[in-house]
């Protein structure tokens, strides 16, 4: 295979892993505010609540609860839009020149200039705004 | 994609997209390009020898190939000027070695 070709599908791959590792640490940080392993510690949130000394209002419980199952959902959930239907965009605005191609299977590959950056950047913005996504964490 | 002088022969190029790729020189001998879309392209001396180009789509730049003898362009679509221009190259004959269809006879030439 073309080493361009390995170069930006590997920078592609680390650019996701990078934001799926962002996230599950989000994931984690808003679970451990929402979830005490101790019931009975005061709470560590610093807000009007504590200084009152009163309860928690539900709705503040609501909202974290839905942070940490939104959070969660951008996480666990596969991420299937990342695919590409059909021949894929492997050669999609990608420098060839020279380069032997000859007695390959390439049916149906996309082989178009200028747009394989523009495709990659929205299917990855899909991924993680699909509406799937946040129906289940709603 | 630009793919300058890059060697497509005897590949096998079926519904490949080529839309405004940069395809000088590039040598598609013996390739199955057969409803591949090949639109807006560059093909500044490109190769089309002994192609199987059924059904592909072309614009005026395969006016720019360097050879398109021995192609198979059944039922490939081109523009209105561009057919007849392209009947009256000299490299515009010869028989397909996959499909055995005439060259002049697959673009319908007078």
């Amino acid at each position: 295979m073309p080493s361009p070709l390995h170069q930006q599908n590997l920078v592609l791959t680390k650019f996701t892993m990078n934001c799926f590792q962002a996230l599950l640490f989000l994931s984690t940080v808003v679970a451990l505010n929402s979830f005490s392993l101790a019931p009975s510690a005061k709470a560590k949130t610093i807000n009007a609540a504590t200084h009152l000394g009163t309860s928690i209002p539900s709705d503040t419980i609501r909202f974290e609860l839905v942070s940490t199952l939104f959070a969660l959902a951008l996480v666990v959930s596969p991420a299937t839009s990342l695919a590409v239907s059909g021949g894929g965009l492997d050669f999609a605005g990608i420098d060839i020149s020279g380069q032997d191609f000859s007695n390959g299977n390439y049916k149906g590959k996309d082989f178009t200039q200028g747009k394989k950056f523009l495709v990659a950047f929205l299917a990855v913005l899909q991924a993680i705004f699909s509406p799937t996504k946040i129906i289940v964490a709603i | 994609m630009i793919a300058k002088s890059t060697n497509f022969g005897k590949s096998n190029l079926k519904g490949c997209r080529f839309y405004k790729a940069y395809l000088v020189r590039a040598d598609f001998s013996g390739a199955d390009l057969r409803g591949a879309s090949l639109e807006d392209t560059s093909m500044d001396e490109a190769l089309l020898k002994d192609t199987v180009a059924v059904g592909a789509y072309f614009s005026a730049s395969i006016m720019d190939t360097l050879t398109v003898e021995n192609a198979d362009f059944t039922d490939a679509q081109f523009p209105i000027k561009t057919l007849p221009l392209l009947c009256e190259r000299s490299d515009a004959t010869g028989t397909n070695p996959v499909t055995g269809v005439d060259t002049r006879e697959s673009l319908m030439c007078p």
